[in-house]
Formats: structure tokens, C-alpha cells, sequence
């Protein structure tokens, strides 16, 4: 190890004693669980199929709603940036996803769609608004003098797209999706707090509030991390491909 | 076919460019427009082309409809795909010409070795040559060319004009230049 990582993981070292030394001297694991004690809860809860089923489905049901949000946000870019029109049109109804509150659409979403897609739902809409103002800057940022080289040379509209636009949109496009994927798990895992669909991640973290079980609530929590961080990661190094090419 | 134009004037922030200018481009007499920086020799060129519209003024083609006239610039800067090689970047504009003929073009006007290194690692000059390559063989019926001979030196400049001249072929030339040697072969306009 070199000295970089030795101090990295003495600095996640520090911080666990720090925890653990705040809750023993609390006494009191409703109040603060400390880090073993979530540790054996997240031990306990990993031996139940439940668990893992429960974070498959959120994690599948995210990544959907994700999807979902990034091809329509990518498309309605597109024709924003073609039709001057659509844009006007599409200004509004996106300003307003954009600073509804998470949870008056789950609400929403509850009552028209049930509560079983509404990670997907959320996350879609909550990763829609930004890459479609990030792919639109992106495209509108793109070199007016290549636009102009692509049209009188009448180059396909795939070459266009991925000669011309792609190569400006691409670094907007890269952070939008960075964030967005964080958003996307952090508001998916909120709206199944609130709408507690069945084999849930969110449903989880609600019983473990019920039941006063702070060890499960860091457990479940661990796990909603965990899960964000590595769609993150996958992510970027799909990006990371592509943008190499 | 035949481009007419009728007293076109062009004005930037109050600035006249192009002062009521009338002319007469025909394909079987290619022309050289000539005259200092500034004077309105790219502004003309893209008025032809399209890119630009006159404040006053007609432009009329004979022989070809606006929409189904192809135009095969080189602009005044690079343009350019960057992270593609010369071949590719030719390829896109002429999708129907062979590799190998896209190649033996190519190999007239610059080294072999440089066929295939990406045009953002080349030199101002050798990709000013990939782009008259991709006009010549881009299918048109008008080569406009604004400054061909940039970043040249005197050698390759004679050379990329003895290449254009062989292969305009039956199309309308235009360029624009300060050096005097597109006069050889083109009616001199001045501005």
C-alpha cells in the first residue's frame, strides 16, 4: 500500500472510533447505533432473501427510471434544438418538473400509477430535466463553422450527429449523467420512504424507523450508498468508452 | 450553369462590405477574386454560397434550382473533424469515392505517412491540403475556395494549384487569394 491509500483508509479508521466512541458514549442504540452493531444488523439482514431481492428491485427499478430520463432528455434536447417551436413549447412543462418538490410527485405518482413503479417514475424525472438542459447547452454551444462545413458538404444526419454535435455535447452530457445518477438513487430510495412499495430498499429504511432500529436504518443505508456509488462508476467508465473512441 | 449576380450590397454594423457588386460566374471560365484583407471577398462568398444572405441585391443560378445546387467549400479556417485522419475526413464529404482513389488524391498533395494520423496532430498546411482534397472529390457542381493557399509555402502552393486546375472539371470555380498564380487559369475579379 502506498502512502496515499494508508492514509486514506487511517482517515475511515478515525472516523468509524469516532462513531463508535459518540454511541457508546450515548448508550443508547435507538438513539446511535454504533458502527458494529451495524455491521451485525446489516450481517443479519444480508442472510434473508428479502434483503437482497428488496435491493435488486430497487436497484433495477432506478436504473430503469434512469434510462428512461436520459433517452428522453437526450430526444426532447434534440428536437428542442431543431424545432424552435418545441423548445418554446417544452420551456415550461420541464421548468416546472424541474422545482416540483419530490415528494408532491411521488404523491402524484402514488395516486395515478400505484406505488410498485414509482422509483422509476421519480428517478426519470428527477434525471429528465437535467440532461435535457445539459445535451441542449451542449448543442448549442456546438461550433456554428462545423455546422455550417456539415451542411454545404451534406453530410448524413448520423455523421452530423456524431462528427459535429456529439463531440460538444459529450462533456455536458458527462457531468449531467454524473449527477444525475446520484439524484436519481437519493430521490428513488425518498419516494419508496414515502410510498413503501413491497421488496424495497425505501420499505427497509421505513420499518427500520418503525421499529426504532437505528442498526437497520445504517444497514439499509449503507446499502443505498453502496448501490449509487457503483451505478456512478459504471456510469463513468461507459463514458469514459465511449468519449475515448 | 451560370451564377448572376445583380448589385449586391452587404453592410456589417454600418459598415458597407459590398458595395452594389454585378458579375457573372459561369462554369467554363474559373475566377480568382482578388484584392486586400477585409475588402469582402469571404463576405461574397458565402452570400454564394448561401451562408450569408445580401441586404440588397439578386443572386440567380442558371442552369440548377437554389436547393439542388452543391456547393464543396474551403473555408477561410480549417474545418475539419479533428479526431479523424485525412482519409476519413475526405470520406465523409465523398461518400461514393473509393478509399483508394480518396488515397491516391491525397498522396498528390501530401506524404503518405500523414494518410492516416489524426488532422488535429497535422500541420496548418498539410490539413489546408486535406481540405481542397475533400472539396475537389466531394460530388458538386461549384468549388468555392476561400484562400486555398494558406499556410503553404511556395512549392506545395504551385502544386495544390496545378491539382485544383486538373480537377475542376466541368464544375464552377470560385476562390479567393492573394497570390497570383490561381491567374494562370482563372479570370481575375478584383474587389
Amino acid at each position: 500500500m502506498n502512502n496515499g491509500t494508508v492514509r486514506k483508509v487511517l482517515i475511515i479508521v478515525f472516523w468509524l472510533l469516532l462513531w463508535q466512541g459518540a454511541s457508546a458514549l450515548v448508550h443508547n442504540s435507538i438513539l446511535l447505533a454504533g458502527p458494529y452493531e451495524a455491521l451485525l444488523a446489516l450481517i443479519t439482514l444480508a442472510q434473508t432473501p428479502e434483503f437482497w431481492i428488496s435491493i435488486l428491485l430497487t436497484f433495477l427499478k432506478i436504473t430503469l427510471g434512469f434510462m428512461a430520463g436520459l433517452v428522453t432528455g437526450i430526444l426532447f434536447a434534440g428536437l428542442s434544438y431543431r424545432f424552435r417551436l418545441f423548445r418554446e413549447f417544452i420551456t415550461p412543462p420541464v421548468s416546472v418538473i424541474k422545482s416540483i418538490p419530490v415528494a408532491s410527485f411521488v404523491i402524484m405518482v402514488i395516486i395515478w400509477a400505484g406505488a410498485s413503479s414509482l422509483a422509476t417514475v421519480i428517478s426519470a424525472l428527477v434525471v429528465f430535466p437535467m440532461i435535457y438542459h445539459n445535451v441542449l447547452s451542449g448543442l448549442d454551444s456546438t461550433a456554428s463553422s462545423m455546422i455550417e462545413m456539415g451542411r454545404l458538404f451534406r453530410f448524413r444526419f448520423i455523421d452530423k450527429a456524431r462528427y459535429i454535435f456529439f463531440p460538444s455535447v459529450l462533456s455536458h452530457l458527462q457531468s449531467a449523467i454524473l449527477i444525475s445518477s446520484g439524484m436519481a438513487f437519493k430521490s428513488g430510495i425518498a419516494a419508496e420512504v414515502i410510498g413503501r412499495p413491497l421488496r424495497s430498499v425505501g420499505s427497509g429504511l421505513y420499518l427500520s424507523k418503525i421499529s426504532l432500529a437505528t442498526s437497520d436504518l445504517f444497514a439499509w443505508t449503507f446499502c443505498a450508498v453502496i448501490l449509487a456509488y457503483l451505478f456512478e462508476k459504471a456510469m463513468s467508465l461507459i463514458l469514459r468508452r465511449i468519449s475515448s473512441k | 450553369m451560370k451564377i448572376k449576380l445583380t448589385n449586391i450590397v452587404k453592410a456589417y454594423n454600418g459598415k458597407t462590405v459590398i458595395d452594389g457588386l454585378s458579375y457573372e460566374f459561369l462554369s467554363e471560365s474559373p475566377v480568382v477574386i482578388m484584392g486586400e484583407s477585409g475588402i469582402g471577398k469571404t463576405t461574397l462568398l458565402r452570400i454564394i454560397t448561401g451562408l450569408e444572405t445580401a441586404d440588397s441585391g439578386s443572386l440567380t443560378l442558371e442552369g440548377l434550382s437554389r436547393e439542388a445546387c452543391r456547393f464543396a467549400p474551403v473555408f477561410q479556417d480549417t474545418r475539419l473533424i479533428g479526431n479523424l485522419d485525412a482519409v476519413a475526413n475526405v470520406k465523409l464529404a465523398a461518400r461514393d469515392v473509393s478509399d483508394d482513389v480518396i488515397c491516391e488524391h491525397l498522396k498528390s498533395l501530401i506524404p503518405e505517412s500523414e494518410l492516416h494520423k489524426k488532422v488535429r496532430d497535422m500541420s496548418g498546411g498539410t490539413a489546408r491540403r486535406v481540405e481542397i482534397v475533400r472539396a475537389v472529390l466531394a460530388p458538386s457542381d461549384v468549388l468555392i475556395m476561400d484562400e486555398p493557399l494558406t499556410g503553404l509555402d511556395e512549392d506545395n502552393a504551385v502544386k495544390v494549384v496545378d491539382y485544383i486546375h486538373k480537377n475542376i472539371g466541368s464544375r464552377l470555380f470560385i476562390a479567393s487569394s492573394h497570390s497570383d498564380l490561381f491567374e494562370s487559369f482563372c479570370t481575375k475579379l478584383s474587389l
